[in-house]
């Protein structure tokens, strides 16, 4: 029952063999093994192997574990998954006894054998593993390896060199406006099918408009179109979609289609939800290059290793820097107490998102494994993991265990830096003289308080004792007297001593007392003279005891002495092994009878008068330090720019592979390089001293990469389109979609390198094609050859965007905000969303600004976007899901915002039919109901919707006056206006582009 | 078989037709009419959970799916004992930690904690309790009590030294990786009992800790992510926004409906076909249904007062979880098929060991007995798994005087109901209750047990994402076969 190795396993379900070494010769033969040594394998190997491994790791299990054998020799000699089980003589280099110490791998599952098992064991790999079973593993058992045949990967269309095909011939040549057009009708053509009619205009626009920027057009930019699109249909496109591309709200919107696959979020997630302060800067970073039309492979560039980029001015460098947040962004289990193993998933998210976001590869697979699907072997996987090892993410902790990211400082003005410097060191100084002031006042008040309790109590504290050798301060162990005590640290024994003198004012007999804090560890012998009226003496104290008086003071002795004779005590560490501590001493005036003599407090008493007027002094000037400190903040430079960024790591070099992705079970560095089957050429060098992050951005940006230009194209094509030639966005494998235009998509990719990777010239292209413009009327017969229209027959209808819906209720209403907005999460703390039970739920900030503004923070999505299927940041999501949900209705029809912005959209149409009309108060229903129509879905309402429209006013305006008449309900009523504007951003219509 | 199998992206598209209604309630549900629960009763739901949690109109997926084998269980009740309640000091009697209290542990401790060598013995005394005379601490009696139908794993094992890995192994079996959590797995094998009800339903769930991904979908559809009631460990007034208008009157909003619903059918009516204008008209009729429909599930007020008596609602201490329990026992009932209830992360004693358990204890264990009897009445315990747990567990040496540091390596869970053989210990730590030496139990083995008793094969509840096929166990786990009834 118990099965030996099985972790070491894994099921057939996802795992292959990475290293089989070849088999050793049989070295076992039962006549060379001295009888001792096989009597001993015999008693205490063979029964434990047969009673706990058998079942799973024998020619007869049903199925081998880790393709590892113990039933023989050679089994055991040759190994599986993990290389051989044990080596022969080195106990501490066998995985088998690794396993069976629970080190790493935890072998036999179901429970730890006795440690004199394992030892037995240790000793039968130390004497060399004498084993008289000679079966040979049976053919067939152990499944070969599988090797990866990289040439016939090449061979896969994805991984095949670009190529640049000519337009094709198609029968009718007047449809065509370009040669996209040329390629999806001559697929058409080959299926019979035929071209859907041309958009109307109206719904062309709408169609751009949202595609472009996001946004819908309003009612006067719907005129003007319509008005030139009579003269030159073409022109008028032209010039809309040439203004559009121009208009800084483009990069608001395909800024936000990267997002989605940069996963970009303002916070952690996950176990601590940490906020990421300046992520935002990344977030701007890529909305103004899509903005610049930035070359896509510089973009790629900077992306991956901005900061090693060479830059000509400061800007530029800052621009580096915040590109590279791409690599952090992604969600950590930040409270990893193995560092390793984060450091090494926080790798595996990084090579994740490279590989989808740029390749469309999933590279994931082959952490622990030889790629199942695609020709994606291991090496190259650990490859490209030694990159990004060489690369830092995390650094230092927030607190003991949960480790946190680097936040690299940004190029600032010489002057800034200069402001900043000053301040920090003025504050430093300003800090360091409070503490000073305030450690004084507490001193005094506490010689104060000791005064007037006893003013025979002559109390001298460390501070003011001479001290030979060094002595460490510390307030670790409480009370002390003072603001701390002082220690040896055990260390120059008989060197150091404290001598403190005590002014005597009257002479008497005085108990001499030592402050002290008492425990284990510390000196129980510690020396100490007393130098007194008549003699000098030495006791012994023993300070791992408690002291007696309060916890702090054990006498040491009643005294003698005279008034003009100072007492002279001196605590030594001559002859201690432990702590020696050193506090205060005190000495207690006695009476005759040898008990304590008490004064009558005396508020005029010269020292403590004195000690008053000192401790006021220290106030006031703690006060007034306190005061310039408070000064000083609120004059502070703002603070230096920083970006959450990666740097280079400290260590560069390979990473080893991790043998089934275990980061304990170390194979051979695998030398860092790409993915071979997408590179062709000798084998990559790197800059000495450098991760290769620049070399990996290189090769991804490189013209000869296949994947880069044409998964970024079809991520164009897919937005504008609706759905991408390969339909699987983020994965090109063998197990994505297969591509529905195989020589458009290369003849697209080719022509994008050659406009120098320019988005807005794709853009361009493909919204001027004529396959673009078509109408996305249903058609029975070419539904019936292709129901999902993947030859693009007419044009796909869509869902507009959570933040297009957003957006445009807020256009519609006139409140939106149009310019950009800075740090969505500015107030947040170090942490989002605290570890403990009660908590609150954070504040949102609210804004008018456009959606890609809001805070992204994972685990609390605005609920606007989340409903309307935002992409999930906690993955690479090139295509959005798309649901159809009650709760989406529930939010329109409930959502106090949207109502609110429809009441204020009303306000609107009322106001500009007033100003059409020239007449304050308007009663013309069908214009307020067309005015209606044309700014919220941006056409004409037909003659029954306009009716229907006018009854619906007309009821609700009676319950109106219900509802005014009955003013109890509440002042939070809707117009009826309102209430239709409403009903209508609750509508399919509204959301939807066809 | 349906396509269990074989998953499938995220759907585009879907049937057109869609089964709005369909009294497809267990009929235990159907038979409890005298309780008035209601199928659409959702006061209190919060709106991320709705997303998906309701039948979609693009893919129907919360449709019933036939499972791979007969099964035991129907749903599953997951009481999270959230921050790691101690095995030594509740289920797991260590005669040696008491003698030794004070001494060094005489093996290595695990790596990577604060907690000293010096063993800790538990401040609650242990006692045997009912016919199987297992041991449960005083700390428990209201649970002791039940103890003949509990299955008591007390060699529980799992990754993650820290909570955030741990709950996230717990809930999603990877302590590391973005991955669906069990509920929604089970949302996706089986579908659920009542279309008018989401089929994963979290009360109360953390915020910190992993937050919505430990009861979210991931990859899998968004329909089987958790509707979530309360937060944080309070289920508070179970009000939400969104559900119910604050400014239009139902006459108002019934008017409006029926023209949105007008305007949605002219639009179809135009594009002659179009699934997404046919999913919407049909999601805007359940929306409707939903927030109208009066009576509710949530509505614990519905419950007699004896049962309210017994989980300890409207006393002080029990109030809070005794509704919680009761809410999952009505959510149950409705047909739901997976629902956690959380406590909110308060089991993390490093200190005050004896207060804080205590006050746990008093907060839960009434609560959680009353559950178990309250099911066990209603026949309902046959038929539903409860399990009962936390993260980890906490080491038997002491943190501080009086704490107890996390521990992954050792702790108990206990089962009940659904098929799980009752009144029986398994597994067994080591003498002073660290570490899982007998029988152990991995957290991907508790998973795949309750899958098998939920009539999954963990290992062929598959969904492809990004180039692979993705299970809950990843390539581990070994369903606990004898603790099978």
């Amino acid at each position: 029952m118990p099965t030996l190795l099985r972790r070491f396993v894994l099921s057939a379900f996802c795992c292959t063999l990475i290293f089989l070494p070849d088999a050793a010769e049989l070295r076992a033969d039962g006549e060379k093994i001295e009888p001792e040594k096989l009597k001993f394998f015999e008693a205490k190997i063979r029964p434990v192997l047969i009673e706990h491994c058998y079942e799973c790791h024998s020619a007869k299990s049903k199925e081998i574990k880790g393709s590892l054998l113990v039933d023989s020799a050679a089994g055991l000699l040759q190994g599986g998954d993990s290389g051989p089980a044990i080596i022969v003589g080195k106990p501490d280099e066998s995985p088998l006894i690794e396993a069976l110490r629970y080190d790493g791998v935890e072998m036999p599952p179901a429970g730890r054998l006795p440690a004199n098992v394992v030892k037995d064991f240790e000793r039968w790999v130390e004497m060399g593993a004498p084993d008289p079973r000679t079966d040979s593993p049976a053919p067939g058992v152990i499944k070969p390896q599988r090797t990866i045949d990289l040439e016939a990967g090449r061979q896969f269309w994805a991984f095949r060199p670009i190529v640049d095909h000519e337009r094709p011939e198609v029968s009718d040549k007047s449809w065509p406006k370009s040669d996209i057009d040329a390629f999806v009708l001559q697929k058409l053509e080959a299926e019979g099918l035929k071209p859907a009619a041309d958009a109307d205009p109206r719904t062309l626009l709408r169609r751009v408009y949202f595609d472009l920027i996001g946004l819908p057009p309003s009612p006067e930019e719907v005129a003007e179109f319509l008005k030139s699109h009579q003269n030159d249909s073409e022109e008028a496109l032209r010039k809309v979609v040439d203004r559009l591309l121009e208009s800084p709200q483009f990069g608001v919107h395909w800024g936000r289609h990267w997002l989605d696959v940069a996963r970009y979020a303002d916070s952690n997630g996950a176990d601590f939800n940490a906020t990421f302060h300046n992520a935002w800067k990344y977030r701007d970073y890529v909305i103004d290059s899509f903005n610049r039309d930035k070359p896509f492979d510089q973009f790629v560039r900077e992306q991956i290793a901005g900061d090693l980029l060479p830059h000509e001015n400061d800007e530029q460098l800052s621009e580096g820097i915040v590109a590279t947040g791409f690599l952090m962004l992604g969600t950590k289990m930040l409270s990893e107490r193995d560092k390793e193993k984060l450091t090494m998933d926080v790798v595996d998210e990084q090579l994740n998102t490279i590989g989808q976001a740029f390749m469309a590869v999933t590279l994931g697979c082959a952490r622990c494994h030889d790629h199942k699907f695609d020709p994606i072997p291991t090496k190259d996987y650990y490859a490209l993991a030694g990159i990004l090892k060489s690369t830092r993410t995390l650094q230092g902790e927030s607190q003991q265990y949960v480790s946190t990211w680097p936040r690299r400082q940004l190029p600032a003005e010489e002057e800034h830096l200069a402001a900043v410097e000053k301040f920090e060191l003025t504050k430093k100084e300003l800090q360091a003289s409070i503490k000073n002031v305030k450690n004084q006042a507490t001193t005094l008040g506490k010689k104060i308080e000791l005064l007037r309790k006893n003013t025979n109590s002559l109390l001298v504290d460390d501070s003011e004792a001479k001290l030979t050798g060094s002595w460490t301060k510390s307030t670790y162990s409480k009370p002390f007297v003072g603001v701390g005590y002082i220690h040896d640290g055990k260390s120059e024994k008989g060197e150091k001593w404290a001598e403190f003198t005590v002014r005597i004012p009257r002479t008497a007999k005085y108990d001499v007392q030592l402050a002290y804090s008492g425990t284990s560890g510390r000196a129980d012998n510690v020396p100490i003279s007393i130098k007194h009226a008549e003699a000098e003496v030495e006791i012994s104290l023993d300070q791992e005891k408690k002291a007696p008086i309060d916890g702090m003071f054990a006498s040491l002795g009643h005294f003698p002495f005279d008034a003009d004779q100072p007492a002279v005590i001196t605590v030594s560490t001559r002859g201690t092994v432990g702590y020696v501590i050193v506090d205060a001493v005190r000495l207690i005036e006695l009476d005759e009878k040898g008990d304590p003599v008490v004064d009558e407090v005396s508020e005029d008493d010269e020292i403590l008068k004195a000690t008053k007027a000192e401790l006021k002094a220290a106030t006031e000037q703690q006060k007034q330090l306190e005061a310039d400190l408070k000064k000083l903040d609120e004059n502070a430079p703002p603070p230096l720019p920083a970006a959450i960024a990666v740097a280079e790591a400290d260590k560069i070099g390979d990473c080893e592979i991790n043998i089934r992705g275990e980061h304990r079970n170390l194979g051979p560095k695998a030398p860092r390089g790409f993915l071979q089957v997408a590179y062709s050429g000798p084998a990559p060098t790197f800059a000495e001293n450098q991760s290769g992050r620049l070399e990996l951005a290189d090769w991804i940006a490189s013209p000869e990469h296949p994947l880069t230009a044409r998964v970024f194209v079809n991520r164009i094509w897919h937005h504008l389109i609706g759905q991408g030639i390969v339909a699987s966005v983020d994965n090109f494998g063998r197990l994505g979609d297969q591509p529905t235009h195989p020589e458009l998509l290369d003849r697209l990719a080719a022509d994008f390198m050659q406009d120098g990777w320019s988005t807005k010239k794709m853009v361009r292209q493909i919204v001027l094609s004529r396959t673009y413009q078509l109408s996305s009327q249903h058609n029975e017969a070419s539904w019936n050859v292709d129901p999902q229209n993947r030859l693009l027959w007419r044009s796909h209808r869509r869902g507009i965007p959570a933040e297009s819906i957003r957006d445009s209720i807020l256009s519609v209403s006139g409140q939106l905000d149009l310019s950009p907005d800075g740090s969505p999460v500015e107030g947040l703390g170090t942490l989002v969303t605290q570890n403990v039970a009660n908590e609150k739920q954070i504040e949102r900030k609210e804004t008018l600004h456009r959606s890609v503004y809001l805070p992204i923070i994972r685990s609390q999505l605005p609920p606007m976007l989340a409903v309307f299927d935002f992409a999930d940041p906690d993955l690479v999501v090139g295509r959005r899901p798309v649901t159809n949900v009650p709760a989406q209705a529930l939010l329109l029809l409930n959502s106090p915002f949207v109502m609110e912005q429809a009441e204020l959209a009303a306000d609107r149409v009322r106001s500009s039919v007033a100003k059409m009309k020239n007449d304050d108060n308007p009663a013309d229903a069908r214009a307020i109901i067309e005015q209606t129509y044309e700014l919220v879905l941006s056409r004409q309402p037909a003659s029954p919707e306009i009716e229907r429209a006018e009854e619906f006013l007309k009821a609700a305006t009676r319950s109106d006056d219900a509802a005014a008449d009955n003013s109890k309900s509440g002042p939070k009523v809707m117009s009826a206006l309102g209430q239709l504007i409403h009903t209508l951003f609750a509508s399919a219509e509204f959301r939807m582009l066809e | 078989m349906l396509d269990l199998l074989v998953g499938g992206a995220h759907a585009v598209s879907g049937s057109p037709h869609l089964a709005l209604s369909g009294p497809a309630m267990t009929t235990r549900f159907s038979r409890r009419d005298a309780l008035n629960v209601s199928a659409l009763g959702l006061g209190g739901l919060a709106l991320n959970g709705l997303t998906g949690a309701f039948a979609n109109a693009g893919q129907n997926s919360l449709a019933p799916q036939t499972p791979h084998h007969e099964p035991k269980a129907r749903r599953v009740i997951f009481l999270f004992m959230h921050g790691g309640p101690s095995q030594v000091d509740t289920f797991d009697h260590k005669p040696l930690l008491d003698r030794d209290d004070g001494k060094d542990l005489p093996f290595e401790k695990a790596a990577r904690i604060d907690a000293t060598p010096k063993l800790l013995k538990s401040p609650w005394k242990f006692a045997r309790h009912g016919e199987c005379g297992q041991w449960v601490s005083e700390l428990l009696p209201h649970t002791a009590r039940h103890v003949d139908d509990l299955c008591i794993i007390r060699s529980m094992h799992s990754r993650g030294q820290s909570h955030g890995q741990a709950v996230s192994m717990l809930h999603t079996g990877s302590d590391n990786l973005v991955r669906p959590s069990v509920g929604a797995w089970v949302s996706y094998g089986l579908g659920t009992d009542n279309p008018d009800l989401p089929s994963f339903v979290s009360i109360s769930p953390a915020s910190g800790h992993g937050g919505p991904r430990n009861y979210g979908c991931a990859f899998l559809p968004a329909i089987h992510q958790a509707t979530t009631v309360g937060h944080s460990g309070t289920l508070g007034d179970a009000k939400i926004e969104y559900l119910g208008n604050s400014r239009l009157s139902s006459d108002e909003q019934q008017r409006q409906i029926k023209l949105l619903q007008a305007m949605n059918q002219d639009h179809l009516k135009r594009l002659r076909k179009d699934e997404r204008i046919e999913g919407a008209i049909q999601s805007v009729d359940l929306a409707y249904r939903m927030q109208n429909a009066a009576p509710d599930v949530l509505d614990i007020a519905r419950e007699p007062k004896h049962v309210q008596d017994a989980y300890g609602v409207g006393k002080g201490e029990t109030d809070n979880f005794g509704r919680q329990c009761l809410l999952a026992r009505r959510l149950a009932e409705a047909g739901v098929r997976y629902i956690e209830v959380s406590t909110g992360n308060k089991w993390d004693q490093h200190g005050n060991l004896k207060s804080g358990h205590q006050q746990n204890a008093l907060l839960t264990d009434q609560p959680i007995a009353a559950l178990l009897a309250d099911l066990k009445a209603r026949g309902m315990l046959e038929d539903t798994l409860v399990v009962w747990g936390g993260e980890f567990g906490r080491t038997p040496i002491a943190q501080g005087t009086n704490g107890r540091d996390h521990n992954p390596q050792g702790f108990t869970t206990w089962l009940a109901g659904g098929g799980v053989k009752p009144g029986m210990a398994y597994g067994n730590t080591d003498e002073y209750g660290y570490y899982a030496v007998e029988n152990r139990v991995h957290m991907h083995d508790l998973h795949s047990t309750m899958l098998h008793l939920l009539g999954i094969d963990h290992k062929k509840l598959t969904y492809k994402y990004a180039g692979r096929d993705f299970r809950l166990t990843d390539i581990y786990g070994e369903v606990v076969h004898d603790i099978l009834a």
